[in-house]
C-alpha cells in the first residue's frame, strides 16, 4: 500500500547479509584461491591483541585491505559519542573498502595497523585510518567486529 | 496612443546605460587614448553586448573584493559559453554551465546584480556586436541568454537598486515571450526570498524544451499519482496547500511531502523551496555514490504526499482525509502486527478491510484463506485454521451489511482509533542500553511521544512523553535519546539504520508542540 516500500521478499537476510555472503563467497574462488588473496585474514587470533571483555563474545576479524584509488570508508561514534565506539557509517561504491568487501555499515573498527582505536574520539579514529592509508605499504590491516545479521525490519518505515 | 508607444520601445530598447553611470566601474584607462578611432562601434560601452570575456567584472561593488572580482568573470566566461558564443568542444551535463553561472551568486549578495546585469548586458544590442557571426547564432545566442533571464529571475531578486532597471528593460521587451514571465517571476522572488542552491535539471531543462511551466508527478497512498505544477518559487508549505486544495481535504496540517531517492525517503521541511530541497538531496547522494567510471548514477526521484504528524487526526472529521490517506496509511501498520488488539477486533477489521476491497460482493468469499495476509496481522494468520478466519471474518461482514467502501474505511478508523498507537511511525530497533527491556524493540513515534514496545506481547513499556525528552541523536546506524535532565535521565541508544527518520520525526513534533504552546500563551495574552 505504502509506495516508498519496496515490493520484493523480505524473508531472506537483509542485504548487508547478503553482501557479506557474496564476498565472503568470492573469497573461496580458485583464482582468488591461488593468489593467497582472502577477505578475512584466516590466522588472526583476537586474544592477541584484546581482553576477552573488549571482545565480549563478538566475531572479531582481521581485513587485509589492498591500497588501489581511495578508501571510501567513513566512520561514526566515538569513545565520547552515544555510540561508545567507533562505527562504520558507510562504505562507498568502488573504493578499496567495496572492492574488498567484508566490510558494511554497523561493523565497529577496533584497530588499525596494529593501533588499538576502542578508545578513540572520531577524529582521533578518522586521524589514524587516514594516516594509515596515507602511509607506506601496500595495503592496511583492519580490526573489525563483525554486526550480526539483522534480526529486525531495518528498511522500511510506514509514516 | 498606445501603439504609439509601442512602436516608440521598438524603437529604442531600454538599456544599463544609465545605471551603468553609477554602478558600472569605469572602463580600462586605455579607453580615453583610444576613443577617436573606436567611437560608434561600441566597444567600450560596458552595458551592451560583449565579444569577448570579461577583464574585470561590471559593478563597482564588486570590483572592490578580490576574490568576486575572479568569480565575476569566471561566470561571464561560463554566460558566454552557454549562449554559444565561445568555443567549447566539451560535451556538458544539462545544468552544469548554469551551476557555474548560479553558484557563486547565490553565496554572495554582490554578485546576484552582476550576474543580472551580464546577462543584461549580452542581451543587449547583441544583433549589432555579434553580428559578424550570422543571422542564425544571433537569434540562437539572444534566445540562450533568454533562458539565462528566465532562470536567474527563479532564483533571486536584484537589489532594490537595479529592480527598476531590471523592470524597465523587461517592460520594453514585452513582446519577447519569456518577458511577461519573467517579471512575474521577479515579483515572486521577491516575495518568496532567494533560493538556496542553482537551478534543478527539471528547471533547465523546462526552458531549453520553450515550456515555462513544470508539471510534478506526485503519489498517494491510496496507489494514486496526480500532476501538480512546480514554479522556481514553490515553497514545500505551498505545494502542500495546493494539493490539499485539489484533494478537497479540509485541512494540510500534519501532512508532508516526501521525497524517495535510491533507498531513503525523506521528508521536505515546509519552508524550503521545493527544487532546492531535491537539488541539495541529489548532490548529497551524487557525493556519498561518486560516479563509477563516468557513469552517473541514477538520481531518479518520487515526490509523496502523506500524513506525517497524526497529532490532531480523529477519524471522520475529514472525509477525504480518511479515504486517501488515513485508511492507507493505518492498513499496513495494522497487517504488520505492530498494535496490540483482541481477536474480535481482528475479525471485525478483517471484514472492513474485505468491504474496501470488494463491497457487497461475496463471491471472493472462497479466496479468503489465501488472501489473509491482506486482511489479518502476519504475526496472528497462525492461530487459526484458514477457514476458521474465512467464517469468522464473513459472519462480521454479514453484520455490517449495507457499508459502502468508505464506510468501510472509516469504521476501520474509528476500531483502531481507540488504540494508544493510533498515528504512529513504528520502528524496528535493536537497543543496547537498557538490560530490563528485551534486545529487539518496537518503537513507536506518535502525539503521546516515544513508546517502548514489547515485539512479541505487544505490550506498551513505557512511553516517554516529549515534554521529558532533554536530547536525542542519530547517525547512519544508530539513534540516541536522553530522558530527563542529564544527571538523573535515563538514555536509550538503538541500532538502526533508520535514525534519520526518527530524527526528523522527534524534531517535527517536538516543534509542533512548541508552536502550540506559543499560540496558546501568545492569545492568552491577548485576553488580558
Amino acid at each position: 500500500m505504502c509506495h516508498h516500500h519496496p515490493e520484493k521478499p523480505r524473508e531472506d537476510q537483509p542485504p548487508e547479509m547478503l553482501k557479506r555472503m557474496v564476498t565472503y563467497n568470492n573469497s573461496f574462488r580458485s583464482n582468488n584461491k591461488r593468489q593467497g588473496f582472502q577477505k578475512y585474514v584466516e590466522d588472526f587470533d583476537p586474544h592477541s591483541m584484546f581482553s576477552s571483555e573488549q571482545i565480549a563474545g563478538r566475531d572479531v576479524r582481521l581485513l587485509r585491505i589492498k591500497k588501489v584509488g581511495p578508501l571510501d570508508l567513513a566512520v561514526e561514534g566515538g569513545v565520547d559519542s552515544p555510540l561508545g565506539k567507533l562505527v562504520v557509517s558507510a562504505i562507498y561504491d568502488g573504493g578499496s573498502a567495496d572492492k574488498h568487501g567484508g566490510i558494511v555499515p554497523g561493523d565497529e573498527v577496533m584497530a588499525v595497523n596494529g593501533k588499538i582505536l576502542t578508545d578513540s574520539s572520531l577524529t582521533e579514529g578518522q586521524n589514524s585510518l587516514t594516516r594509515a592509508w596515507n602511509s607506506g605499504g601496500d595495503w592496511i590491516d583492519l580490526v573489525i567486529a563483525v554486526s550480526p545479521p539483522k534480526e529486525y525490519e531495518d528498511e522500511v518505515t510506514f509514516f | 496612443q498606445l501603439a504609439l508607444a509601442e512602436s516608440e520601445d521598438k524603437v529604442k530598447p531600454y538599456t544599463l546605460e544609465e545605471f551603468s553611470y553609477d554602478y558600472f566601474r569605469s572602463p580600462p584607462k586605455s579607453t580615453l587614448s583610444r576613443v577617436m578611432i573606436t567611437k560608434g562601434r561600441g566597444k567600450e560601452r560596458l552595458w551592451c553586448c560583449a565579444r569577448e570575456p570579461l577583464k574585470q567584472p561590471l559593478l563597482k561593488k564588486v570590483l572592490a573584493h578580490e576574490e568576486l572580482s575572479q568569480e565575476a568573470q569566471l561566470a561571464f566566461i561560463d554566460i558566454f559559453t552557454y549562449m554559444g558564443d565561445y568555443p567549447s568542444k566539451r560535451a556538458r551535463s544539462v545544468n552544469e554551465l548554469t551551476d557555474q553561472i548560479f553558484e557563486g551568486a547565490l553565496k554572495a549578495e554582490p554578485l546576484k546584480d552582476e550576474i543580472y546585469c551580464q546577462i543584461l548586458k549580452q542581451l543587449t544590442e547583441n544583433h549589432i556586436n555579434c553580428g559578424h557571426m550570422g543571422i542564425d547564432h544571433v537569434v540562437y545566442s539572444e534566445e540562450k541568454g533568454w533562458e539565462l533571464l528566465w532562470l536567474c529571475a527563479g532564483l533571486f531578486p536584484p537589489s532594490n537598486i537595479l529592480l527598476p532597471h531590471v523592470q524597465k528593460f523587461l517592460q520594453a521587451k514585452k513582446h519577447h515571450p519569456l518577458a511577461p514571465d519573467c517579471m512575474q517571476r521577479l515579483q515572486k522572488a521577491l516575495r518568496n526570498g532567494s533560493r538556496k542552491y542553482p537551478p534543478h535539471l527539471v528547471e533547465v531543462e523546462a526552458i531549453q524544451h520553450k515550456t515555462t511551466q513544470i508539471f510534478h508527478k506526485v503519489y498517494f497512498p491510496d496507489d494514486t499519482d496526480e500532476a501538480f505544477e512546480v514554479e522556481s518559487s514553490t515553497k514545500a508549505k505551498d505545494f502542500c496547500l495546493n494539493i490539499s486544495g485539489r484533494l478537497l481535504l479540509k485541512s494540510s496540517e500534519g501532512f508532508s511531502l516526501f521525497v524517495k531517492i535510491t533507498d531513503k525517503v525523506i521528508s521536505v521541511p515546509e519552508g524550503d523551496f521545493f527544487f532546492d530541497f531535491v537539488r541539495h538531496l541529489t548532490d548529497w547522494i551524487k557525493k556519498a555514490r561518486p560516479a563509477k567510471d563516468g557513469v552517473v548514477p541514477s538520481l531518479t526521484y518520487q515526490v509523496f504526499f502523506m500524513k506525517k504528524l497524526w497529532t490532531n487526526t480523529m477519524p471522520g472529521k475529514d472525509s477525504m482525509a480518511d479515504y486517501i490517506f488515513h485508511y492507507y496509511q493505518e492498513l499496513p501498520k495494522y497487517l504488520r502486527g505492530y498494535h496490540q488488539c483482541s481477536r474480535e477486533e481482528v475479525f471485525q477489521l478483517g471484514a472492513l478491510i474485505y468491504r474496501v476491497k470488494f463491497e457487497e460482493d461475496k463471491s471472493q468469499f472462497p479466496n479468503i484463506p489465501k488472501m489473509l495476509k491482506e486482511l489479518i496481522p502476519h504475526d496472528q494468520i497462525r492461530h487459526l485454521s484458514p477457514d476458521d478466519w474465512k467464517r469468522s471474518i464473513v459472519a462480521f461482514f454479514n453484520k455490517q451489511s449495507g457499508k459502502t467502501r468508505e464506510e468501510a474505511k472509516l469504521s476501520f478508523l474509528k476500531v483502531i482509533f481507540k488504540w494508544p498507537t493510533f498515528g504512529s511511525a513504528f520502528f524496528e530497533v535493536k537497543q543496547t542500553s537498557d538490560p530490563n527491556f528485551p534486545e529487539i524493540l518496537l518503537i513507536a513515534i506518535n502525539k503521546h511521544g516515544v513508546s517502548l514496545i514489547d515485539p512479541k506481547s505487544k505490550d506498551i513499556l513505557t512511553t516517554h512523553p516529549f515534554t521529558k525528552i532533554s536530547n536525542w541523536s542519530s547517525g547512519n546506524t544508530y539513534f540516541h535519546i536522553t530522558i530527563g535532565n542529564l544527571v538523573r535521565g535515563t538514555k536509550l541508544l538503538c541500532e538502526t539504520s533508520l535514525g534519520y527518520k526518527m530524527d526528523d520525526l522527534l524534531t517535527s513534533y517536538i516543534s509542533q508542540m512548541l508552536t502550540t504552546m506559543t499560540k496558546q500563551r501568545g492569545s492568552r495574552g491577548n485576553i488580558k
